[in-house]
């Protein structure tokens, strides 16, 4: 193999004494051209993203040896990273700059090393969390380099990672992370050794359904977040998001008004057991139903269902938890007190 | 060799049984009966106790025919005649619902717990995202 074609480093690397090689992370580009010709953090559900991310390493000391870059994103989870981003990268002074280089998903059997036990999306969701969003409804997807690349002294090349990112179809306000490292280093404590960053909100826009706003807290969730009627469809009440009288109550109801797509509309708010949500643990004022929503808004056959409107009550209907209130203990100013949450029954592309 | 052979043969003739291993064949798996669900899987997560899903009755009749009780999202909605592709070693249930031309053909496993037989089948009724595997044990009635 050519000297050149040996890469020197562009990676975190283990910190062994006299050996270091210091990952920087230049500058993360998440704009997108826009309709109107200009850049904005912002795309159309269902369309491709493409985000930057550049940056350079410090190689010092005696090392001499190869080295796999890792890389990985921070992304809601229905834009279903693993299976629909492919990041490549260009490096200097090692591959032939020119060359675009592949990654891969790392497989779950391969932990961090020094997180031994995690997978690395695991790994970096208990290093990292969230980040500045506080929506738990994100994950962590770690690629590898497919070529090792050799590591020696003198080297400060620079690299740069191409993400092509196809959105989900629901809308969204969400700050995307992003991070760099080697599997030589595999995630010890020393930020010299990778970086992680934030972008500012980015958006998608042009589904069905309200905006998500990962940044704040949410009184409602639903899972899974992609759902046809013939699915199981779980709906927490996260009472402890902000102060509301509804946890002071004994029984919490779910109430929804189905909407088909023939034209039907079909309504529960009884106060049988199949409407009243279990609280999920004493210590966390978190309430949650499972429906069937075939059978629970008893929908005939040959009808579908698109959309579920839905609160959360007390039992005599008295105090009532909405995206009015929701918007209202966000920051937000809702156009009126009864606007209630909404779930869009689409499974997306 | 031929001396354990002997003391083989002679330690077991006390314990020699009608069949012999030339005769063998292995039973049919017999997945006729009524069953209901003991656990609900939601991808990979248990929600069993999330909601009511005792009332639910798959019964599959020994003459072949299949109905559904207390309906629940299944690959069927309903009652019909069900096969196998193998009778000893199945891995595909089908169900022909009365007057449809073809057949839904799932992938089972069934597994024996405790000394008993279970039926686990694994489907999508809803988006083809989110993977649901029912257990089911078989119920008294």
């Amino acid at each position: 193999m050519k000297r050149r074609y040996k890469i020197y480093a562009f990676m975190a690397l283990a910190c062994i004494a006299f050996m270091t090689a210091c990952v920087f992370l230049d500058s993360l580009e998440v704009d997108q051209p826009q309709p109107d010709g200009t850049m904005a953090p912002r795309i159309k559900v269902g369309e491709t993203a493409t985000f930057t991310v550049k940056g350079h390493v410090d190689v010092s000391g005696d090392r001499d040896d190869a080295d796999i870059l890792v890389f990985a994103m921070l992304a809601p989870r229905n834009w279903n990273i693993r299976y629909n981003v492919v990041p490549t990268y260009h490096a200097t002074e090692s591959l032939d700059p020119e060359d675009e280089q592949t990654m891969s998903v790392i497989p779950d059997a391969s932990s961090p090393k020094n997180m031994p036990g995690y997978t690395w999306p695991e790994a970096l969701m208990e290093r990292f969390g969230l980040g500045p969003n506080r929506f738990n409804d994100m994950e962590w997807v770690a690629w590898q380099a497919d070529v090792p690349v050799w590591i020696y002294n003198g080297g400060h090349p620079h690299y740069e990672i191409t993400v092509k990112c196809k959105a989900g179809m629901e809308n969204l306000v969400a700050c995307l992370g992003f991070f760099v490292n080697g599997v030589a280093d595999g995630l010890t404590t020393d930020d010299r050794y990778y970086k992680v960053v934030y972008s500012d909100p980015f958006t998608v826009y042009g589904g069905v359904g309200e905006e998500v706003d990962y940044s704040k807290l949410r009184f409602n969730t639903v899972e899974p977040t992609r759902a046809l009627q013939d699915d199981f469809v779980t709906f927490t009440f996260s009472g402890d998001a902000y102060e509301n009288k509804l946890i002071e109550c004994e029984q919490i109801y779910f109430e929804g008004k189905a909407y088909t797509a023939e034209g039907g509309e079909y309504t529960v708010k009884d106060r049988s057991d199949d409407l009243l949500m279990k609280r999920e643990n004493t210590f966390t004022h978190s309430y949650s139903v499972t429906i069937w929503p075939a059978g629970l808004f008893n929908i005939p056959e040959g009808e579908t269902i698109t959309k579920i409107d839905y609160v959360f009550t007390n039992a005599d209907g008295s105090i009532v938890v909405n995206k009015s209130l929701d918007d209202k203990m966000s920051g937000g100013t809702p156009a009126s007190d009864d606007v209630p949450f909404t779930f869009n029954l689409v499974c997306g592309v | 060799m031929a001396a354990l052979m002997g003391f083989a043969a002679t330690s077991c003739d006390s314990y020699k049984d009608n069949e012999t291993p030339d005769k063998f064949v292995e039973a049919d798996k017999d997945l006729s009966g009524v069953w209901s669900l003991t656990k609900v899987m939601r991808n990979n997560v248990d929600i069993t106790s999330t909601m009511d899903f005792s009332k639910f009755r798959l019964r599959l009749n020994p003459d072949g025919s299949y109905s559904l009780e207390n309906r629940l999202p299944f690959p069927v909605r309903h009652s019909g005649l069900w096969s196998v592709d193998d009778p000893a070693h199945p891995f595909m249930l089908s169900f022909t619902e009365d007057g449809a031309i073809g057949a839904m053909e799932v992938g089972i496993q069934y597994p024996i717990v405790n000394g008993m037989r279970q039926l686990s089948i694994t489907h999508s009724p809803g988006c083809g995202s989110n993977k649901y595997e029912y257990l089911f044990v078989k119920a008294n009635n």
